[in-house]
C-alpha cells in the first residue's frame, strides 16, 4: 500500500527500521500481503501492465500517486523508481514532465524546498568559494536551452538475458525534454578553477540514510565541465522541474547517461585529483568495449565509468502480439536517439535483419533529441511479422544486431523487435 | 502537457516578434517570465510494507526494509545463493546496513527461497 506519511512519521519509521525490528513479528500477519503493494490502490484498480520481462516478475502497477506525475509504471515506492509508459513516447518527440521517469538511490529526499533560501555552493579547488541563490542563477548568467534525451544507464535492464540484479526496468527509464538553464562553464568561472583542477564533483540535496554510507555524488572531468554545453537547468519543457526530477536545479550532460545528471543540484566541488568516491569507482562501471559488451560468465576485463550514450530506437505504435490487418501496409513509427550525436538514419526489417528499408525521419529537434521515424511496411496474408528497427548515428555507429550484455545491466542498445500477428481482425 | 507546450510555443514567437520590430536586437531572454516557486509535497512511503511469508521472514523484515521497499528484492530475477550472498554483503559493506553477522545465513535462506 502506498501511504503519504508526514515527514516526521517517515523519520520515525526509518529510525524504527534501523533500530532493528521495532515492528515486531506480532504485527506481520495483520498487515496486507506484499503483492498488494505492486498492485495499485482502488482509484487505479485493474491498471497493471506487463512489461514483457523474461524469467522474472513482469507485472507492475500503474500509479498516479506521486507528486507532479500522472499515470506511471510503479517500479519501487521507496525511494521512488517510476517508469514512463511506452504510450507516452508515441505522442510526440517531447516527454511531458508529468510522464517523465523518476529514479533515486537513497530515500532521504526533501519534500519541501524553499526557493528563497536554496543555495548552490561552489567550493574545493577554486579561487573563491561562492554560494548562489536561485535569483542569482536565473538572472546573473546567459541562458541557453536545447532538447536532450535523459536515459538511465540501466534502462531496459529487465530485458537482460541472462538476468542481472538491479532495477528491473522496461524501456521507459528515459525521456526527452527541452532543458533551459545556464552554462556550467559560466557558473564555474564565477568561482574560478585553480590551475590543476582535474574533476568537478556534483551532489544534490538527497542524503544517504546513514552518515557514513556513500552519498550520491558524480563527477565530470574538468574539461568536460568547462565545455560550454553542460547545463545547470532550472526549467524542463518550459516550466520549473518537478520535485522528483530534481527541482530546483539539475545538471544536464547531453549525450551522457543520466547518472551524471545530478538532481536537486546544491553542491559543486572542484577536485585537484580524480574523484575516487564509490559512485564513480565501484558503481556504474561498464566493460571497456564497444557497447559495454562482454560475454556472460567472463569476469576479468577492463572496466570504466559509464559515459556516452549509444544509438537506440524503439517502435512505439505497435504492441507485442498485436493483431494487424493482413495484406495491407502497416504504419510503423517510433523514436530514435543517436546517443552522443544525431540520428543519421533508421531502417526497418521484417525478416530478422536480412533486408532493411529506410524509414522517413521526423523533424530534427537537435542532435541530442529523440527523432521520430515512420514507414509503411507490407504485411503478409497470414502469420507473424517481426518488426525490427535499427538506428545509425551521425558518427556512423549502428545498433548491433546481436544484443549487447554486461553484468551491471547497462547500455542495452541492440536492435529491438516487436512481433505482430497478421490477420484475424485488426 | 498543455503547460509546457504553450510556454515553448509562445517564446520563439515572442523572440521573432522582437527581432522583427527591433531589427538587429538580440532575441528575448529565454523563459523571461519564469519564476521558481517553492515546493512542498508528500512523497509516498511504504515503511509498513513487509516481505511475503517465507522461511526466516522475520530476518528480512528486520534487516532489509530501512533503505528501500521490499519490492527492490521481490522483483529481482531468480538469483543463485552465491549471488544473494554477494548482494547481502554489498548492503553491509558498501551501504552500511547494520546487520548482525548471525542474521546473514537466515537472510540468504529467505532470499534463496524466492520463486521468481
Ligand atoms: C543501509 C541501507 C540498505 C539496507 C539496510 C539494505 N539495502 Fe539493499 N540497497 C541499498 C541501496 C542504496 C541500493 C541501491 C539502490 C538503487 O540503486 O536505487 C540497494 C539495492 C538493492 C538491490 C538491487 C541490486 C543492487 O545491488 O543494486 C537488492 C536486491 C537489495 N538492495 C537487497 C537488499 C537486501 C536483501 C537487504 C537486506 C539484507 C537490503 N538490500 C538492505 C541500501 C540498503
Amino acid at each position: 500500500m502506498i501511504r503519504h506519511d508526514a515527514k516526521s512519521d517517515s523519520r520515525l519509521s526509518r529510525r524504527k527500521l534501523l533500530a532493528g525490528g521495532a515492528i515486531g513479528a506480532a504485527g506481520i500477519t495483520a498487515l496486507p500481503a506484499f503483492a498488494k503493494s505492486l498492485v495499485a490502490r482502488p482509484p487505479v484498480a485493474n491498471s497493471v501492465v506487463d512489461l514483457g520481462l523474461p524469467n522474472r516478475p513482469s507485472q507492475r502497477a500503474l500509479t498516479s500517486e506521486f507528486p507532479g506525475k500522472r499515470e506511471m509504471i510503479l517500479q519501487r515506492i521507496r525511494p521512488p523508481l517510476l517508469e514512463t509508459p511506452l504510450s507516452a513516447f508515441n505522442q510526440g518527440v517531447i516527454t511531458p514532465n508529468d510522464r517523465f521517469y523518476v529514479r533515486w538511490h537513497w530515500n532521504e529526499i526533501p519534500g519541501q524546498i524553499d526557493a528563497a533560501t536554496f543555495r548552490l555552493k561552489l567550493h574545493g579547488h577554486v579561487e573563491r568559494e561562492i554560494e548562489l541563490s536561485l535569483d542569482q542563477i536565473l538572472h546573473g548568467f546567459e541562458r541557453i536551452e536545447y532538447t536532450a534525451v535523459n536515459q538511465c544507464s540501466g534502462n531496459s535492464r529487465g530485458l537482460f538475458v541472462p538476468p542481472v540484479p538491479g532495477a528491473q526496468w522496461g524501456h521507459g527509464a528515459m525521456g526527452n525534454a527541452r532543458w533551459t538553464g545556464v552554462r556550467l562553464r559560466d557558473v564555474l568561472a564565477r568561482a574560478g578553477l585553480k590551475p590543476g583542477a582535474v574533476d568537478v564533483r556534483f551532489a544534490g540535496l538527497d542524503e544517504a540514510l546513514l552518515p557514513d554510507a556513500p552519498k550520491f555524488r558524480k563527477s565530470l572531468a574538468a574539461e568536460h565541465a568547462m565545455d560550454g554545453e553542460v547545463l545547470i537547468a532550472f526549467a524542463m519543457n518550459g516550466v520549473q522541474l518537478p520535485l522528483l526530477n530534481g527541482f530546483p536545479l539539475r545538471l544536464v550532460v547531453p549525450g551522457w547517461y543520466s547518472t551524471y545528471w545530478v538532481k536537486m543540484l546544491s553542491d559543486i566541488e572542484v577536485l585537484p585529483r580524480k574523484d575516487d568516491n564509490y559512485w564513480m569507482t565501484k558503481a556504474y562501471l561498464v566493460p571497456k568495449a564497444p557497447f559495454g559488451n562482454v560475454a556472460p560468465g567472463v569476469d576479468d576485463y577492463p572496466k570504466e565509468p559509464i559515459s556516452r550514450m549509444v544509438p537506440r530506437s524503439l517502435v512505439t505504435n505497435l504492441a507485442e502480439g498485436q493483431r494487424v490487418a493482413a495484406g495491407r501496409p502497416l504504419a510503423v513509427s517510433g523514436i530514435a536517439l543517436g546517443g552522443d550525436c544525431g540520428v543519421a538514419k533508421v531502417e526497418i526489417s521484417t525478416d530478422h535483419g536480412a533486408t532493411w528499408r529506410m524509414a522517413k525521419l521526423g523533424e530534427d529537434a537537435g542532435k541530442y533529441s529523440f527523432r521520430r521515424f515512420d514507414l509503411a511496411v507490407p504485411v503478409p496474408a497470414a502469420g507473424t511479422l517481426p518488426v525490427t528497427c535499427r538506428c545509425t548515428n551521425t558518427a556512423g555507429v549502428s545498433q548491433p544486431l546481436a544484443m549487447n550484455w554486461n553484468p551491471g545491466g547497462y547500455m542495452r542498445a541492440g536492435v529491438e523487435t516487436v512481433t505482430v500477428i497478421a490477420g484475424g481482425g485488426a | 502537457m498543455t503547460g509546457p507546450k504553450s510556454g515553448l510555443i509562445a517564446l520563439p514567437a515572442l523572440a521573432v516578434m522582437l527581432f522583427v520590430l527591433g531589427g538587429a536586437s538580440p532575441p528575448a531572454k529565454l523563459l523571461r517570465n519564469l519564476k521558481l516557486t517553492s515546493v512542498s509535497v508528500d512523497v509516498p512511503q511504504d515503511f509498513e510494507q513487509l516481505f511475503p511469508e517465507g522461511p526466516d521472514v522475520e530476518s528480512v523484515n528486520t534487516n532489509c526494509r530501512a533503505c528501500h521497499s521490499p519490492s527492490m528484492v521481490m522483483v529481482q530475477p531468480r538469483l543463485s545463493k552465491a549471488v544473494w550472498e554477494k548482494e547481502v554483503a554489498k548492503m553491509i559493506t558498501t551501504y552500511h546496513a547494520p546487520i548482525p553477522e548471525g542474521e546473514v545465513p537466515k537472510i540468504v535462506n529467505y532470499l534463496s527461497s524466492i520463486k521468481n
